[in-house]
């Protein structure tokens, strides 16, 4: 099988205190085209300062001090947000269960095949990139919404409600022909090119309530 | 009878005579009877467990003397069946051998029943005793006396005396005491199996201690294989696909192989310890490095240690004499008071849960060794019984970790003592030979 490079950027986290592990994971995910980083405690990669690219970790969930669960409700708790994939030991159930809930993507356990958890990267890969993508999105969006004058602000709102530039007016005091102008510029900053697309954006930023 | 022996014929009063004599040696037969029995009863009053076979060998020689018989056997009853245990003959007459019940089922019923049977000739055999009968006349036993052996007032085997030279009369005197060599045999038998099933148990005891401890260590021993098996797994795949490559980067393939390599060493380790910590076997003193002690101790109890987040430190004076121990019982001491330090510092904060395994020059060419921990100490009301058997303060725990460490530690020839530490926690010290100490005692 050919070596598929995943892109530069995307790292996989393994966090393993097994020295052999971590250098075997270390070994295969390099040889599978992914950028690796290793930490031999949780709490070294707690300390780790992972960029905003997709990334993923690997981490077992059976690791003295802090185990993997815990250390995956403390990433989250700091609010950094990546998907997991856990090797288990022991095929413990409830434990699995409670790993899920927290957002786990995968459980792989021991003996596993190479391509099974290569797989598992993959899909947390995609999981974080869509993620990385739907935030980026989600950013210039607010960005936008910053520009927008107060007044443009309420325009929007209502125009993103459905309502008739007639009855905005009302609403608002103000002239048709001015919930016009503002109207046009809402659309312009926001960069939709429809009105559907509009109401999407209000929508998406929970403006729609 | 006097008076008709004043009175009488010749014939009459030389029967007389006879029978006057036939008494006085009846007598002076029951009076040395009653001395030897006496004495049997005070030898087998001091004997000692192990030495009860020959002690009941060296008696049936002293039984044929007394009777003027010419030999003897002990039966014992077993899951088996009759089973001759002990016999002695004079010479040039056989020995007893193995006496089948089937063969002789009256004479078995009989004992089984705590009766006496003896006879002068064979002629006095019951008619329905016919095996019995039969098998005095072939054996050319002219007198016999059974006396069955009892504990407690149960049957457990038998004594057989034979007379073949000549016949003999077994007076009321004789026959009201004789049971009471059935009941000193049965007794010191009886003694003789209860230490040997006692030390039995207690092999089993400590046995069954060594394997508890091993099923509290087994998944941590599960998980600790798993890793290097794991990364074996994992690093062969590796190596395959690199060679699947047109051109497969060699260097990585050997580094791959390198690290299976280094990594089945590492669970062949951790098998061969597991191994020697299961087998059961005797105490063999050997010398050896504390150090090494100590480090084959950590590594056992490492993913203990590690799962449970307790920090184990060795504190040894450097230059210490090699000591002598059985290895797997001196390891087998410290990994039960590691395992319980272990649980004692479960409430401790993480961080503060440490364990310190020291070793010290002793007074004697001794070394003094403890195992002391952060934690709560041993509450006071355990102190005088924490080291008998069954004591536990664990809801899961058979309490026979520490009642095993005592008893090795005492076969090792010290004492293994409890004292608070300074700062609160337990310390369990003891001391071990050294290979010195056991030249001077030489």
């Amino acid at each position: 099988m050919a070596t598929e490079s995943a892109p530069a950027a995307e790292t996989v986290y393994v966090v393993d205190d097994d020295t052999s592990v971590r250098a075997a994971l270390d070994r295969m995910f390099r040889i599978a085209g992914f950028a690796v980083k290793t930490f031999d405690s949780p709490t070294a990669f707690l300390s780790h300062n992972h960029d905003a690219a997709p990334c993923c970790a690997v981490l077992d969930l059976r690791m003295p001090a802090l185990d993997g669960l815990a250390l995956q409700e403390r990433l989250r708790e700091a609010g950094r947000m990546l998907p997991v994939v856990f090797i288990t030991g022991h095929g413990d159930v409830p434990t699995s269960v409670r790993a899920m809930k927290t957002g786990a993507i995968d459980f792989i356990e021991k003996p596993f095949e190479n391509e099974q958890i290569i797989a598992a990267v993959r899909r947390a890969l995609d999981t974080s990139r869509d993620s990385v993508h739907a935030r980026e999105q989600r950013a210039a969006l607010e960005g936008r919404l910053k520009s927008l004058t107060s007044r443009e602000k309420e325009v929007f709102i209502l125009v993103a409600q459905g309502l008739l530039n007639k009855v905005v007016a009302a609403r608002l005091g103000t002239a048709e022909k001015t919930i016009k102008v503002h109207r046009g510029r809402v659309m312009e900053k926001m960069a939709a090119r429809s009105l559907a697309e509009l109401v999407r954006i209000a929508e998406r930023l929970g403006l729609t309530k | 009878m006097s008076d008709g022996a004043a009175r009488g014929n010749k014939t009459r009063s030389n029967t007389v005579a006879a029978s006057v004599n036939a008494e006085t040696l009846r007598r002076h037969e029951a009076a040395s009877f009653e001395a030897f029995l006496d004495e049997l009863a005070a030898a087998f009053v001091r004997v000692a467990a192990p030495d009860v076979d020959s002690e009941i060998d060296n008696w049936l020689k002293r039984l044929v003397e007394f009777f003027d018989a010419d030999r003897d056997s002990l039966t014992q009853l077993t899951p088996q069946g009759l089973l001759v245990t002990h016999s002695w003959a004079r010479p040039g007459y056989e020995l007893a051998t193995g006496t089948d019940e089937a063969a002789l089922p009256w004479l078995a019923a009989r004992l089984r029943r705590g009766e006496l049977f003896v006879f002068s000739s064979p002629d006095e055999i019951p008619a329905e005793a016919s095996n019995e009968r039969l098998l005095a006349q072939r054996l050319q036993i002219k007198a016999h006396v059974s006396i069955p052996l009892m504990v407690s007032g149960s049957v457990i085997g038998a004594l057989g005396i034979a007379c073949i030279r000549h016949s003999r009369r077994w007076p009321p005197e004789i026959l009201q005491q004789i049971r009471l060599i059935g009941t000193v045999f049965g007794n010191a038998l009886a003694r003789k199996r209860a230490v040997q099933e006692y030390l039995q148990l207690s092999r089993a005891l400590e046995h069954a201690g060594r394997v508890a401890a091993m099923g509290q260590l087994a998944s941590s021993f599960v998980h600790e294989i798993n890793q290097p098996l794991g990364a074996s797994l994992t690093n062969a795949q590796t190596a395959l696909r690199l060679l699947d490559a047109p051109q497969p980067d060699l260097a990585e393939v050997r580094a791959a192989l390198e690290d299976i390599a280094a990594d089945n060493r590492r669970a062949g380790d951790i098998v061969h310890e597991l191994r020697r910590f299961l087998r059961k076997q005797q105490p063999s003193f050997t010398t050896m490095a504390v150090g090494e002690l100590f480090e084959a101790v950590t590594r056992f109890v490492a993913p203990e240690a590690r799962s449970q987040g307790v920090e184990v430190c060795v504190d040894a004076a450097d230059g210490l004499p090699d000591v002598l121990a059985d290895r797997v019982q001196i390891q087998q001491v410290f990994v039960n008071l590691l395992l319980n330090s272990f649980d004692a510092l479960y409430a401790e904060p993480p961080g503060q849960r440490r364990v310190v395994l020291a070793a010290a020059p002793a007074p004697s060419d001794r070394v003094a060794v403890s195992v002391s921990d952060s934690g709560p100490g041993v509450p006071e009301d355990l102190r005088s019984s924490m080291f008998e058997p069954f004591v536990t303060t664990k809801p899961d725990g058979l309490g026979i970790g520490l009642a095993i460490a005592h008893t090795i530690v005492t076969a090792h020839g010290g004492r293994l003592a409890y004292s608070d530490a300074r700062d609160g926690g337990a310390v369990f010290a003891f001391s071990l030979a050294t290979a010195a100490q056991d030249m001077h005692g030489d």
